[in-house]
């Protein structure tokens, strides 16, 4: 138990390491670029005019009013560390990210109107999430079962044909097969025929149905096509890579033993190959559903999926900053923090790890 | 040895074909096209008002159940004959198709002209034998200004356009010539129904006043433009445009570029950027590798923490950032690829290193008095090195891919047009609504086609560099 707890805690450490790299890297280069100085700026300008509107309302004489406003100005340029050089000010940076105080947004906005990006984050992850889960998912549980299946059939015509596949899972970008896709099966039928067999983008229609049960169907109907697009890129290298690992074990010595033994060919592929093949196969599993929430940034961008990847590419062409700093720390973020979960989970059930 | 070994494999024959045939364009298109190609030609809209928009490849014919008339724009420099005061430019066009053309532009630039206006006429001859004379002389060009001495120069800054179905010369001789064929047709009628290209090109059905009563007659058309006057006139460019609905090897885009040259262009620029990424980051990685996993210790522990949080990071928002950061240009994008780059090599070159380390010979060397650079250099390199070229290999494609993705974001070079480029402009220009697939496909495919040959070349080399593989 000591053992798994230091595994654990030599992983925290790391990630958490990995983490505060990050920030440190941000908030390096919000300073170097002069974009942090640029948002103090424009945050003192709002408070300051704020103030100076106040002050009017009140009805004080002109003179008084600008020589208050200016003390103000200087009273809070000095709070905000703005008269500072930036890499005085690096610890606020990172402490500010740190704690999720992630700012305003430029010009973007939350589906509700609000400018905070915190909301703005908050407003498109869980899309995101629906995306990538269902795709890795899907697509994995297919690929593994194949995997298993062709891993003791080694040489066969099937094993081959996914070995090509793998290859095309290397080559093979999801966002143009998403492309592909649209153009194939939602733009030619209904420009070719005139029918709608599947949505060209999107989550939900518009207007979106009122039920539960057909807004359902209808998250399914717009899901249909990314689903589809990354079952046709991750599916080779999936079971290619399951039936290695289910290859791999089924030459190791104790295989032969059990064989040897006379055990039924039925018992040694169900006790003694498939069940060592597992946690390998649950660590692919697991690491790529961490990486999935990076690995979609461009596919939501084709598919118009109301995601973070659609928000990303809506942030470079208004160029709003903000939102593209608090975007790829937030990435990093879960990127990290899925990791570790993950990890847990990894030792809680591989127990060569959990005793060693 | 090796390179007989990696053409036995079926795979490795294909990657080396793609490969080879890639590199052989890309050394033509260095050859032929300039290097501010993508300023001077492709991002300049100007240059491209000539040709159709959006449409497809000219082979696209062979699968449609009609044929397309085929776009032509052709440019003349110097005249095609030249007699005494008589300056004559010939174009042919073919027509080869069951619709007709939408348009005849003609245009010209740098009139030089001495004394009198000089008489510009233009004239076609038809496959049937019969010519129309579509425009007698030129009333357009602004005559010499009070003061002004000869030569006299108009048309520099633009050119003179005479668009035929809205010219009232070609109208009127348009609908004289339609009279000729047995179609009846007043002025009016002809410019209201656009008749022009029709007539031109038709030969009647019926005798009724309607585009319908017009079927395409095939064969060679021969433009002729000249210019009486001075013997000393000239003219710069004389241009010929007739307007089809099927251009070049690729089709067009919206702005009418010709999608094969951006495609030939990208060759060349794909295999730079993955080329010299892979190549960097392969050096550094391997430097890193080879000093972290000889010296070991804190150097060891150092680098190998490094190279852990960097290859745990997820690149593809980082290279977003930096990109969007540091600007978009070439140099930037590679230094980034690069940075993002390095991690995952220096990890496996470590643990190649730590398994010769251990070997014999290294030992000897050491005993015999060696410096520990001449060991990395003479004995820790040398069997590192096979794999890492392979490693080179597996990371190219990786790079091309990388680059495609920013590009597609709106993070490419401006200035060069790369196939990510492309597409980026297709997807955002319309091209899934109007079902332009010559826009989308091609592109991707090259895309993913290069991708394919580098990666079918590491898959027939690693059993041939890994020392691990080749034992088994």
């Amino acid at each position: 138990m000591a053992s798994l707890a230091k595994t654990l805690i030599m992983k925290a450490i790391s990630l958490v390491i990995v983490l505060i790299g990050v920030l440190v890297l941000l908030a390096v280069v919000m300073g170097a670029t002069g974009l942090s100085d640029k948002m103090l700026k424009s945050l003192l300008t709002a408070e300051v005019q704020e103030y100076k509107q106040m002050l009017i309302r009140q009805g004080r004489d002109p003179a008084a009013v600008e020589k208050a406003v200016q003390e103000y100005n200087k009273t809070r340029a000095e709070a905000l560390g703005i008269d500072k050089p930036w890499y005085v000010r690096l610890p606020q940076l990172i402490y500010k990210l740190l704690v999720l105080d992630l700012g305003n947004s430029r010009t973007l906005q939350s589906s509700w109107g609000s400018n905070k990006i915190s909301d703005l984050i908050l407003d498109r992850l869980p899309n995101t999430i629906i995306l990538t889960t269902t795709g890795i998912t899907f697509t994995a549980l297919v690929g593994i079962w194949i995997g298993l299946f062709i891993g003791s059939n080694i040489g066969s015509r099937a094993d081959r044909v996914v070995s090509i596949l793998s290859a095309v899972s290397y080559a093979l970008p999801l966002w143009f097969m998403g492309l592909v896709l649209i153009l194939v099966l939602a733009y030619a039928p209904k420009i070719l025929w005139g029918i709608q067999i599947f949505p060209p983008g999107g989550m939900v229609s518009i207007p979106p149905p009122t039920d539960p049960v057909a807004y359902f169907l209808d998250v399914l109907w717009h899901l249909s096509l990314p689903l589809l697009a990354s079952f046709i890129v991750f599916f080779g290298g999936w079971a290619y890579s399951t039936r290695n690992i289910v290859f791999n074990v089924s030459q190791e010595d104790f295989v032969s033993f059990a064989r040897a033994k006379g055990l039924p060919e039925d018992v040694v592929r169900r006790r003694y190959i498939l069940r060592p093949s597992l946690p390998p196969i649950l660590t692919n599993f697991i690491l790529s559903l961490a990486g999935s929430i990076s690995g979609y940034i461009i596919t939501e961008r084709v598919f118009n999926w109301p995601g973070m990847g659609s928000l990303y590419y809506h942030a470079i062409t208004a160029l709003d900053e903000p939102v593209i700093f608090a975007l790829t720390y937030i990435f990093t973020l879960v990127y990290i923090v899925a990791r570790f979960i993950l990890e847990i989970l990894y030792v809680a059930v591989d127990p060569r790890i959990r005793l060693a | 040895m090796i390179i007989k070994d990696l053409l036995r494999s079926p795979a490795g024959l294909a990657g080396v074909v793609i490969l080879v045939l890639f590199s052989l364009i890309s050394l033509y298109v260095l050859v032929t096209f300039p290097l501010d190609y993508g300023t001077r030609y492709w991002s300049n809209p100007k240059y491209w008002e000539d040709y159709p928009k959006l449409v497809p490849p000219v082979w696209f014919n062979y699968f449609v159940p009609y044929k397309l008339p085929q776009h032509y724009v052709s440019d003349l420099t110097k005249p095609t004959e030249e007699a005494e005061n008589i300056k004559r430019y010939v174009f042919t066009y073919d027509l080869d198709a069951d619709k007709f053309p939408t348009g005849v532009i003609f245009k010209y630039m740098n009139l030089t002209f001495y004394g009198d206006l000089p008489v510009i006429s233009l004239k076609v001859k038809r496959p049937d034998g019969r010519e129309i004379t579509l425009i007698d002389f030129d009333g357009g060009i602004p005559p010499p200004r009070p003061g002004e001495s000869p030569p006299y120069v108009r048309f520099v800054e633009s050119p003179r356009t005479i668009i035929l179905a809205a010219e009232p010369q070609a109208i009127r001789k348009a609908a004289a010539f339609a009279d000729e064929l047995g179609v009846a047709c007043t002025t009016s009628e002809v410019l209201q129904a656009g008749l022009v290209t029709y007539i031109i090109f038709g030969e009647p059905v019926s005798n009724r006043c309607a585009a319908e009563s017009f079927k395409p007659l095939k064969g060679r058309y021969v433009f002729e433009a000249e210019v009486v006057g001075d013997p000393r006139d000239q003219i710069g460019l004389v241009r010929l445009v007739v307007q089809g609905a099927v251009y070049g090897a690729m089709g067009t885009d919206y702005l009418g570029r010709d999608l094969a040259q951006g495609l030939l262009f990208g060759f060349p620029v794909a295999l730079f950027i993955g080329g010299v990424v892979a190549l960097l980051a392969t050096l550094v990685g391997m430097a890193l590798g080879i000093i972290s996993g000889y010296i070991g210790g804190k150097t060891d522990e150092a680098i190998q923490r490094f190279a852990d949080v960097m290859n745990n990071l997820p690149t593809l928002p980082l290279l977003i950032l930096f990109v969007f950061v540091l600007g978009r240009s070439l140099f930037n994008i590679i230094l980034v690829l690069v940075l993002f780059g390095w991690a995952g090599i220096t990890i496996i070159v470590r643990s190649m290193v730590l398994s010769v380390k251990s070997s014999q010979f290294v030992e000897a060397a050491r005993l015999a008095g060696a410096s520990s650079w001449w060991i990395m250099r003479r004995h820790i390199l040398p069997p590192v090195l096979p794999y890492s070229f392979a490693l080179i290999i597996l990371n190219i494609p990786g790079a091309i891919l990388s680059e495609a993705s920013l590009s597609f974001l709106g993070l490419g070079d401006p200035s060069i047009p790369t196939w990510g480029q492309v597409l980026q402009q297709a997807f955002d220009n319309g091209a899934l609504q109007n079902f332009a697939w010559w826009w989308i496909l091609p592109p991707g495919l090259l895309i993913v086609l290069t991708a394919v040959g580098f990666v079918l070349v590491f898959f027939a080399l690693e059993p041939l560099v890994n020392p691990r593989l080749r034992r088994q």
